[in-house]
């Protein structure tokens, strides 16, 4: 599967929508719509919300999250909004604030 | 990869997946690789590798460009632009050097060699600018690499006018552009005159008509009913015709339609009428 990487010195001011993996080191301020897993990395940023099948924050993120399958709050993470996933971790060192909602796991 | 000094730190290549999709700008330090789409302007200090399969609806800029992607919007290189085979470029391509593959698409000026500003000796340029596989010798790399775009667009008016037959293919274009749009409002005002129902039209062409021009067709109308109808009299025919013609004519003002007068009449007339007369037929039925 073709893998996205954005490299820590970019910034996209828009929306990212890809079917693939996506790896975010850089800066985004749109939208980011992912099918496969959504990494934002320590540097990586994004200002909009966020959905995607997976979603690991390493970085900051402030929108809402959308994890289809799960969403992994790592360390050093920093989220300002919603999250709505099935599963969520959130890591000793992460910052959080908003609400989570996950609906019964059929 | 490899990759100028000059970004110290963050020197990570980014990729754009062949599924991926971005909407917006994107700019930043590194160097890029586009597989997939992008609509936006892009402008990165490193190099930037539109692959094949790729698309960019948006203005580039960027340290060396490979394009064997599609590109629409103008390209600006600091250094190099190579389009390869595969490539599409819609836009105007702009770098010290520009090299253009064998079997590329590329539309809009180019505009290669050094920027005015430190003296670069002219005559390297113009005549090695339609097809540039090789590097040409390019003299001053010192010459204000990261101003480039300001002093290049300056350039651009001394090397046009060398290569004549070049710019043609640019002065072509645009003209079209202007009188069209000024020669379609006109034509679309006559169309929409003309565009009336065609019964409205008639009406108004002649009633407005003077008398004279009316009474033209009326007296042809007049001798195509006499030689049609022979069995009837003359006399009667020219009446009835006269009756039924002018009011259809101009309807509005038209006093009467006498059409009960001779039924046998009033039934074969709209057989008569040909190519035009053919709605007035159609209308009275």
């Amino acid at each position: 599967m073709a893998e996205t990487v954005m490299g820590a010195g970019l910034t996209i001011e828009g929306s990212v929508a890809s079917k693939g993996d996506v790896r975010l080191n850089g800066r985004v301020t749109g939208s980011v719509e992912v099918d496969g897993t959504l990494e934002v990395g320590p540097e990586g940023a994004i200002l909009s919300d966020v959905r995607a099948g997976r979603v690991s924050v390493a970085g900051a993120v402030e929108g809402n999250i959308e994890g289809r399958e799960r969403v992994d709050l790592l360390a050093g993470a920093h989220l300002l909004g919603n999250v709505k996933a099935p599963r969520l971790t959130i890591a000793d060192g992460a910052t959080f604030r908003g609400q989570v909602e996950m609906e019964p796991r059929s | 990869m490899r990759t100028d000094s000059r970004e110290p730190t963050r020197n990570e290549c980014s990729v754009l997946g062949s599924d991926a999709l971005v909407i917006g700008d994107i700019a930043g330090e590194g160097s890029l690789e586009i597989a997939g789409r992008v609509q936006g302007n892009i402008t990165i200090s490193g190099e930037l590798n539109v692959l094949a399969g790729a698309t960019v609806l948006g203005h580039i800029q960027a340290n060396s460009l490979t394009i064997s992607g599609k590109v629409r919007g103008n390209v600006s290189g600091r250094i190099s632009i190579e389009v390869l085979g595969a490539g599409e470029v819609e836009g105007k391509l702009e770098a010290p050097r520009i090299g253009i593959e064998t079997g590329a698409y590329v539309v809009g000026s180019i505009v290669t060699g050094q920027p005015r500003k430190a003296s670069a000796p002219d005559n390297t340029a113009p005549p090695k600018k339609p097809v540039q596989f090789g590097r040409t010798a390019a003299p001053e790399k010192a010459a204000a690499p990261e101003k480039a775009a300001a002093p290049e667009k300056a350039a651009a008016p001394l090397q046009r006018p060398a290569p004549s037959e070049r710019v043609t293919l640019e002065r072509v274009l645009p003209p079209p552009l202007v009188p069209v749009q000024s020669a379609s409002d006109d034509q679309l005002q006559e169309f929409d005159d003309d565009e009336l129902p065609p019964s409205e039209s008639f009406d108004s062409l002649e009633s407005d008509s003077p008398a004279e021009e009316r009474s033209d067709p009326a007296t042809r109308r007049k001798r195509r009913r006499r030689r049609n109808r022979r069995p009837e009299s003359d006399g009667r025919a020219a009446a009835t015709s006269a009756a039924q013609f002018t009011p259809e004519g101009s309807a509005k003002a038209g006093p009467t339609r006498n059409l009960g007068s001779s039924p046998s009449e009033s039934l074969s007339l709209p057989r008569i009428p040909t190519f035009q007369k053919g709605t007035h037929g159609r209308r009275r039925d």
